[in-house]
């Protein structure tokens, strides 16, 4: 149960669908060989592994963030009848990391710090004022003597941490170990043995591996971010880490909705004109082609512009900042969609000029099937691979976009936590004496490692759908 | 008897998977002398290829030379290095592979590829490789040698294409060439001419030729000696004319058996039967003949922005057939000639241009969707490549289904279950297949699953596009045997389009010749196979390489 009230923005229930047709239609594909043996192939290979470990981990930080709900207020009194709710929405991610993102400090500060970066004007006990860098009010405020204790205590939590993360691996191990043995009928140390092996044809000591550091991250960092600002404040004080962790729901979203919600467009009228021929084809490459002569940055400008203008004439329409930022980021998803459906539509468009030809559509034609009865079962699964590959290609030029369109604050809400945002405001901290590079840092590093591993999956997918590449 | 050139001792190559590991090439020995033609004969997967890639030591990546010697004018290749290899390829050694459309770089001039092996094995100067260059075009007979030097390959046909190869393989006088199924793309025609190329270069370089094929006529008429593979073992060697009036192992006795010939109509090739004899009532009656009045499909040439037509190809032009009910009538022609154009525009699979046809008094060419649709039953075709013919995607059931389904020629989803494993016992598969997908079948039982599929809605004519032309010679037995028995059974008639005149003869009722869009002489398949009247039929009759197979004494 949520400790509240649940709000269901749009881009929640878009992302929670999305989800859930993967799901799906791994499930189906489980059942059909010819699905069963490329997807096989990406999970069989260690690249694949790796990277879906990996980005699993940002989806699940993604789905957390994406349950939004109106707390309760914790001050409401037992005798009145009715529960309160606060007016801000914040997610079930907020609440596990309430922590970091309530303790704000008054200004920046460095990784690991425990006083401020800037000098402030202090009284001191005697009476006389000093320009000194004041201890933080939440970061290591539980050290007596910060410049002695600070590294055994650093390290003294990272050891907790790893041990931490050592007990939940080897549990998992177990568990693993165990189901595998009930299913394949060999002995539990023997199966517990092979997932340090890569031999058996799946990359169980890839799998195993990757899953202990990515668990050694995880839980050193929760262990250090529980007394720690492990990766500075910005300006206003706002824990850097919780930002970053925040942006993954947003670059994630974009990711994801933008190619979901160009696909109808760009599979209707790939296939329509390849199919069809004719003025249809005509029509469809014309519009595309002129869509395409469009800038894209100036398209999407022009349409963020208008958006603004609409919401500040329909201020009553959202009820929270949080909705108003989530009707932007989803309409920065549909316009960036409008812009990129042209080139899958165009590979789509040539697919099926070839297969219109085949002999088995060719065949379907000699029978008298009727032309979406064709489209439905002859074109559309056999184009299906290069939608898949496009999907995922997609996606990281997509986060990345999301970052270079707000850096130019025509992306997402600057309300809303972005990478993109992150590194538009750290902008003007780069020309600060001592420079503050954490933010732009922190940013970089979590889109980085997305980006990296997403890149890595497609290529995996690529290898593994491509009937040019397959083996 | 001249010196040995090439010799091959217990030769095995295995392929390597994570899984598991496929011996190509088992143990074979093998000899080639100075100035022999050495054949080497098999179905495909037999090992053929393999060996020749063995010998020159271009084997792809997962491929291992396990065991076994290779000694080429005393030297043994397999223990030289990469580096001098290079220099035994071309030079000593080179080869010419089937595709000619793909063994030539298309952005290099013709005349640069050839020089550029010359001046990389012969140190020539540019100036006197270009002279060389021009020698060998016209050794390989290309006309107009100093035009074409100067050409890219996109502007040369498939002939011409092999031909530029052959030079290029002959550019430093190889001591041994070897010749991966040189003409299995060409036309028959145009193959005679490589053949009788590659014969007289043979006797002017005085070269020996390892010849790999499976075409048993084209062995007969170029091979000294004939080995013959299977399964990645040479199961016989003999010289060509013992191998070709007493061959002793039994493996090629069957395929000489599966040879279709004049000789054999009437009778099984395989003398197998998977159908009771009796004919089945279809109702097709003596009327029911398909007749085709001065088809044309002309395609228009479009130019400019506004799409206007500046001309036409003319694909077919001006075709008359007829198809009498329970007769095969064989379309004959190179590729090109329009023969696949003409059955798809039957079919109105390609709308016809012109002419007219018609059937059961319905004229097919005019009729709307709807009265189409209700034809779509009668009429059928089986395509060449069974690859492609049956969507990836879908389970073998389905596929047979979809034109019961679609011309609701059954309704009952239990009935039409039932229809499906009866047709799949018809064409000689198991029930199960129903439930399989179609790459889980090789080549001859795809084909077997087009046929039912083409079956599934009975229809009166089915037009066979080349059904045999991708499969091997025993796999084409099994096929053309059981179209007999269909048509015995059902009284189908055939329109067969092919260009594999042995097909022909044995399985034709009529035949119709095309040439360059139109047919230039048709009827009885014997009175045109024995006495042709027109030019090119004579032509065509006398490229095809022939060859008696020897009959087994009963």
């Amino acid at each position: 149960m949520l400790p509240g009230k649940p709000v269901f923005l749009l881009t929640d229930i878009l992302i929670f669908v999305l989800v859930l047709s993967i799901v799906s239609f791994f499930v189906y594909a489980m059942r059909k060989p010819h699905l069963r043996q490329p997807w096989g192939q990406v999970v069989r290979s260690r690249a694949g592994i790796i990277s879906m470990i990996v980005l699993s981990v940002y989806v699940a930080i993604a789905l957390l963030d994406s349950l939004h709900f109106h707390p309760m207020l914790e001050n409401h009194t037992t005798n009145s009848e009715k529960v309160q709710y606060s007016g801000e929405v914040i997610s079930v991610f907020d609440q596990l990391v309430s922590d970091i993102r309530k303790s704000t400090e008054k200004t920046y500060s460095a990784p690991f710090a425990t006083h401020l970066y800037a000098k402030e004007t202090v009284q001191m006990a005697d009476g006389t004022r000093q320009r000194v860098y004041p201890r933080l009010s939440w970061g290591a405020s539980h050290l007596e003597d910060p410049q002695t204790e600070k590294v055994t205590d650093v390290l003294s939590l990272a050891i907790t941490g790893a041990l931490k993360a050592v007990f939940v691996w080897m549990m998992v191990l177990l568990l693993l170990a165990l189901y595998l043995s009930v299913r394949s009928a060999q002995t539990f140390t023997a199966t517990f043995r092979s997932l340090f092996d890569n031999r058996s044809g799946m990359p169980w000591r890839t799998l195993s591996l990757t899953l202990g550091v990515v668990l050694l991250v995880l839980l050193v960092g929760a262990e250090w971010a529980s007394k720690y600002h492990v990766l500075g404040t910005d300006k206003v004080g706002e824990d850097v880490l919780y930002q970053a962790l925040k942006s993954i729901r947003t670059g994630v979203v974009i990711g994801t909705l933008t190619t979901l919600l160009m696909l109808p467009f760009a599979i209707t009228l790939g296939i329509m004109a390849g199919f069809f021929r004719g003025w249809i084809d005509d029509l469809i490459q014309y519009l595309y082609t002129t869509l395409n002569s469009v800038p894209g940055v100036l398209l999407i400008a022009a349409a963020v512009l208008m958006l603004n203008v609409y919401m500040s004439k329909h201020a009553e329409a959202f009820a929270s900042l949080t909705q108003r930022a989530d009707m932007r980021l989803l309409f920065l998803c549909l316009i960036l969609g409008l812009t990129s459906w042209t080139g899958l539509c165009r590979l789509l468009r040539a697919e099926t000029l070839k297969l219109r030809a085949v002999d088995y559509v060719q065949a379907a034609t000699a029978f008298g099937v009727g032309s979406m009865q064709t489209i439905f079962r002859h074109i559309l699964p056999n184009v299906m691979h290069i939608v898949l590959i496009t999907l995922v290609l997609d996606f990281s030029g997509l986060v990345l976009a999301e970052a270079v369109l707000s850096y130019i604050n025509i992306g997402v809400d600057p309300t809303m936590n972005s990478w993109g945002n992150m590194i538009n405001s750290a902008r003007l901290e780069m020309a600060r004496e001592p420079i503050v590079w954490w933010s732009l840092a922190a940013s970089l590093f979590f889109m980085f490692t997305l980006v990296l591993f997403a890149n890595l999956f497609a290529d995996v997918v690529r290898d593994a759908l491509d009937p040019r590449t397959s083996r | 008897m001249s010196k040995i050139l090439l010799q091959v001792r217990n030769l095995t190559t295995e392929f390597r998977s994570t899984r598991r590991t496929v011996t190509a090439v088992n143990c074979i020995s093998f000899d080639i002398r100075e100035g022999q033609t050495f054949a080497l004969v098999g179905e495909s997967g037999s090992g053929k290829s393999v060996t020749a890639l063995s010998v020159i030591r271009l084997l792809p990546e997962a491929a291992r030379l396990t065991s076994g010697s290779i000694h080429f004018e005393g030297q043994d290749l397999l223990a030289l290095p990469e580096r001098e290899m290079r220099n035994i390829r071309g030079r000593g050694i080179s080869m010419i592979f089937q595709e000619p459309m793909t063994s030539l770089n298309p952005v290099l001039k013709v005349g640069r590829q050839i020089s550029e092996v010359l001046m990389r094995h012969r140190n020539l100067s540019a100036r006197e490789a270009r002279e060389r260059a021009l020698d060998l075009l016209e050794a390989v007979r290309i006309p107009k040698p100093d035009y074409t030097i100067d050409t890219y390959a996109h502007e040369l046909s498939g002939g011409m294409k092999q031909r530029v190869m052959i030079a290029i393989a002959l550019a430093c006088e190889p001591r041994l060439l070897i010749a991966d199924e040189p003409t299995t793309a060409l036309d028959v025609t145009i193959q005679a001419q490589v053949l009788g190329l590659i014969n007289d270069l043979r006797e002017r370089f005085g070269m020996a030729i390892l010849f790999i094929t499976h075409d048993l006529a084209v062995v007969k008429q170029v091979a000294d000696h004939v080995a013959v593979m299977k399964d990645g073992v040479i199961v016989e060697e003999s010289s060509n004319e013992v191998f070709f009036s007493d061959p002793k192992h039994a493996y090629s006795w069957d395929l000489f058996a599966a040879l279709p010939a004049m000789e054999k109509r009437g009778r099984p090739l395989l003398g197998q039967n998977h159908l009771p004899d009796k004919p089945a009532n279809t109702g097709i009656t003596k009327d029911d003949t398909l007749r085709v009045r001065d088809l044309a499909v002309h395609f228009p040439i479009r130019k400019g922005i506004f799409k206007r037509t500046v001309g036409y190809v003319k694909a077919v032009d001006g075709v008359s057939l007829e198809i009498p009910p329970g007769k095969t009538v064989a379309l004959v022609g190179e590729s090109g000639s329009g023969k696949t154009t003409v059955g798809k525009g039957i079919l109105r699979l390609i709308q016809p241009t012109l002419g007219e046809v018609t059937y059961r008094g319905l004229r097919l060419h005019e009729i709307d969707q709807s009265q189409l649709l209700e034809q779509r039953a009668n009429l059928q075709i089986v395509f060449q490549d069974p690859y492609s013919s049956m969507n990836p995607r879908m389970l073998v059931g389905q596929i047979i289904e979809e034109g019961i389904k679609a011309l609701s020629v059954i309704t009952d989803p239990q009935a039409r279950r039932d229809r499906v494993l009866e047709l799949l016992k018809q064409v000689g598969l198991d029930e199960d297949a129903h439930l399989r997908y179609p790459h889980e079948f090789s080549g001859g039982q795809r084909q077997r699953i087009c046929i039912a599929r083409a079956l599934a809605v009975n229809p009166k004519i089915i037009i066979c596009d080349e059904p045999t032309s991708a499969l091997d010679v025993s796999v084409q037995a099994q096929i053309l045997d059981l179209l007999n028995q269909l048509q015995e059974q059902y009284g189908i008639s055939y329109l067969f389009i092919t260009h594999n005149m042995s097909v022909v003869a044995y399985f034709a009722d009529r035949v119709a010749v095309m040439y360059q869009g139109k047919i230039v002489e048709q009827g009885g398949v014997e009175q045109v196979l024995t006495d042709p009247q027109h030019e090119y039929t004579k032509r065509l009759l006398s490229a095809v390489p022939k060859l008696v197979p020897p009959m087994r004494a009963a």
